[in-house]
């Protein structure tokens, strides 16, 4: 048995849960995985459709979906979940989910030599990453499209001149 | 030829989408037991308060 709430087992100084009802209703909780009564998560009304809309490309979209968002607000993951509570493996996936993002906070995407800053430096190690087609890094993969070619190559520099 | 001219219509393309590609909301915490309660709040509220990840939770009203 279990129900999502911001004293779960993930890092709650790094992550929030945070609930997001469609359509105007009561002040009283989500149905759902949280629907606790004394739940400390934030619960919001979207009453125009468009968080839905934006997060799961409809307004009647299925309820019960968990988005999670990066440090960087992109969209990373999305499980659906049927049933009244969530289930052993389910908790587990997203809860594996959750400290994958939590574990990039501290990283900065193309920092190779992990330094703290992207530059020339970083852009050798890839474009190194790059040729040897065999290796993967996730941190290099400036376009997340889980290869590693010339495209993040010129992201990073890029990012670099941009800096 | 019409690949390689393709290909910096894909890297600029490729560039604005991870950069413009984020989500984030702004609305009023309703639920009355939450420490947030009346705050506007929405994931980018929290990442600036050093809560970085957002878990969105999407439920109907009861």
């Amino acid at each position: 048995m279990c129900n999502l709430s911001n004293t779960n087992s993930w890092d709650t100084e790094s992550a929030v849960l945070i609930g997001v009802g469609v359509g105007a209703g009561g002040d009283s909780g989500l149905d759902g995985i949280i629907n606790i009564p004394g739940v400390n998560a934030p619960f919001v009304q979207d009453e125009t459709g468009q968080i839905w809309e934006d997060f799961l490309g409809s307004s009647n979209a299925q309820r019960k979906q968990v988005v999670l968002l990066d440090k960087d607000l992109n969209h990373r993951f999305q499980f659906q979940y049927d049933g009244a509570e969530l289930n052993t493996s389910e908790l587990d996936e997203l809860l594996n989910s959750i400290q994958i993002l939590i574990n990039e906070i501290d990283f900065i995407l193309g920092d190779l030599n992990n330094d703290q800053t992207i530059n020339v430096l970083d852009l050798i190690i890839m474009v190194d990453i790059a040729l040897d087609e065999s290796e993967y890094i996730s941190l290099a993969d400036m376009n997340n499209d889980a290869g590693i070619n010339i495209l993040d190559v010129v992201l990073l520099l890029i990012q670099i001149l941009l800096n | 030829m019409i690949k390689n001219k393709s290909k910096p219509y894909l890297l600029i393309f490729s560039l604005l989408f991870a950069h413009i590609y984020s989500l984030d909301y702004s609305l009023q915490d309703v639920n009355t037991t939450s420490d947030t309660y009346q705050e506007l709040v929405g994931p980018s509220f929290f990442r600036d308060q050093g809560k970085s990840i957002s878990i969105n939770y999407f439920g109907w009203e009861n």
